[in-house]
C-alpha cells in the first residue's frame, strides 16, 4: 500500500528495459536496424 | 479599613483585569502578617476577596519567580507543607502599591466626575 | 473522582502540555486537598469545587504576556526619521535587493515542482501515446521495431509516474516550507518594526 505508485513505476521501467533488450537481441545486438531510414519532411507532418 | 474592604468588594465584582492585579497585593499583604501556606492564604483573604484555588497557584508562582516571596517546607501531620515568606522585594511592592493608590483614587474621582456631568 | 484520580489526571495533563514545574503544581494541589480534608470537607466536595485538571493546565500553559515595548524619546524618533529619509538611496537599494533575493528564492524553490510536473506530463502522455501507436508500428515496420518502441514507452510512462510522485511529495513539503518561511520572514519584519516603533 505504501508508495504503490513507486513500485508500479519501477516495474514499468523494468519491463520496458527487458522489452528493449529483447528487441535489441532480436536485431542481433546491432543498432543498425533501428537507425532512421529515408527522409522525413517535417513541413509535411504539420501540413494538412 | 472597612472602606477599603467596600472598595475591594465593588471593584472585584466588576473588572477581572483589575482584580488580577489586586490579588497579588492581597497575597503579599497576607504574608506580611505571618508566613502562610496555600489553604490558609485563601481562608485569610476570603472575607475580603474570593481567590479560587486555581487562581492562587499562578499568583504564588509568579510572585516567587519575581523574588517577592520565598518558600520553605514544614512538616505537618506526616506530610510537607509549603510556607511562603514575604521578602524585602515583596515589602517594597506593597509600599509602592500603597503609594500609587492616591493616584488611582485621583483617576477614580476624575472618572466619576466626568460620568456625573 | 477521588484525590488520587485527580492528581493522576493532573499529572497526565501537565506532561501532555510540557509544563516545566509539574512537580510543584502537583505538590500545591496535593497539599491543598489535604488541608481541606483536615478542615472537614469531603473528598468529593473538594474535587468538585476545584477546576478540572485540563482547565488548570490550560491556565498555566498561557503565560502572562508581558509585552515590554521600549518607549523612545520624541527627539530620537525625529532623529531616526530624519536619518531614514536621508539614507533612502542606501537602504532603498538594499531593501530592493533583499526583496529580489526573497522573490528569487521562492522562484527557485518552486522550479523543482514546475520541472517535475512537466516531466511527469511529458512522460505519462508521450509514453501512453507511444504505447498505443507501437501496435501500428508493428503492423507497418515489423515487430522488432514495435517491441523496441513498446519498451521505450514503458520506460517513459514509468519515469513520468516517478516524476509525478516526486512532484506530489515535493509540493506537499514545499507548501509547508513556504508557509513556514513566510511566517518567519513576516515575524522578523514585525519584530524589527516593533523595535523601531
Amino acid at each position: 500500500m505504501l508508495k504503490n505508485w513507486l513500485k508500479i513505476s519501477l516495474c514499468m521501467i523494468l519491463v520496458g528495459i527487458i522489452l528493449m533488450t529483447v528487441s535489441f537481441g532480436m536485431a542481433g545486438f546491432k543498432s543498425q536496424p533501428f537507425q532512421y531510414r529515408g527522409t522525413h519532411e517535417w513541413s509535411r507532418t504539420f501540413n494538412f | 479599613m472597612h472602606n477599603i474592604v467596600l472598595i475591594f468588594e465593588r471593584v472585584i465584582g466588576l473588572n477581572p483585569q483589575l482584580k488580577k492585579g489586586l490579588l497579588e497585593f492581597c497575597v503579599l499583604a497576607t504574608l506580611k502578617k505571618e508566613d502562610s501556606y496555600g489553604y490558609q492564604i485563601i481562608k485569610d483573604t476570603s472575607n475580603v476577596v474570593e481567590i479560587s484555588d486555581s487562581t492562587l497557584y499562578p499568583i504564588l508562582k509568579r510572585l516567587e519567580a519575581q523574588g517577592e516571596i520565598e518558600s520553605y517546607r514544614v512538616e505537618h501531620n506526616g506530610r510537607l507543607r509549603k510556607y511562603f515568606h514575604l521578602t524585602l522585594a515583596g515589602q517594597a511592592s506593597i509600599d509602592s502599591f500603597l503609594a500609587d493608590w492616591p493616584a488611582v483614587m485621583g483617576i477614580y474621582t476624575y472618572i466619576r466626575e466626568c460620568n456625573n456631568d | 473522582m477521588t484525590k488520587n484520580q485527580f492528581i493522576k489526571q493532573l499529572a497526565a495533563e501537565l506532561t501532555r502540555y510540557g509544563i516545566s514545574d509539574a512537580a510543584n503544581t502537583i505538590d500545591y494541589y496535593d497539599e491543598l486537598i489535604d488541608d481541606r480534608l483536615e478542615a472537614g470537607e469531603t473528598e468529593a466536595e473538594i474535587i468538585a469545587s476545584l477546576a478540572t485538571p485540563a482547565q488548570i493546565v490550560a491556565q498555566l500553559a498561557i503565560p502572562d504576556k508581558q509585552v515590554r515595548q521600549k518607549k523612545m524619546a520624541p527627539m530620537l524618533i525625529i532623529l531616526i526619521s530624519f536619518l531614514l529619509v536621508l539614507g533612502a538611496p542606501l537602504w532603498g537599494t538594499l531593501l530592493l535587493t533583499a526583496i529580489i533575493i526573497v522573490v528569487l528564492g521562492y522562484f527557485l524553490i518552486w522550479l523543482g515542482p514546475f520541472l517535475g510536473t512537466i516531466f511527469a506530463a511529458a512522460g505519462i502522455l508521450g509514453g501512453s501515446v507511444s504505447l498505443i501507436l507501437s501496435f501500428f508500428v508493428g503492423l507497418q515496420e515489423g515487430w522488432m521495431i514495435a517491441i523496441m518502441q513498446l519498451g521505450i514507452s514503458f520506460v517513459m510512462v514509468g519515469v513520468g509516474l516517478i516524476c509525478a510522485g516526486a512532484t506530489w511529495y515535493m509540493t506537499k513539503y514545499l507548501i509547508r516550507f513556504s508557509v513556514g518561511i513566510t511566517r518567519w520572514l513576516v515575524g522578523m519584519f514585525r519584530s524589527r518594526l516593533k523595535v523601531v516603533a
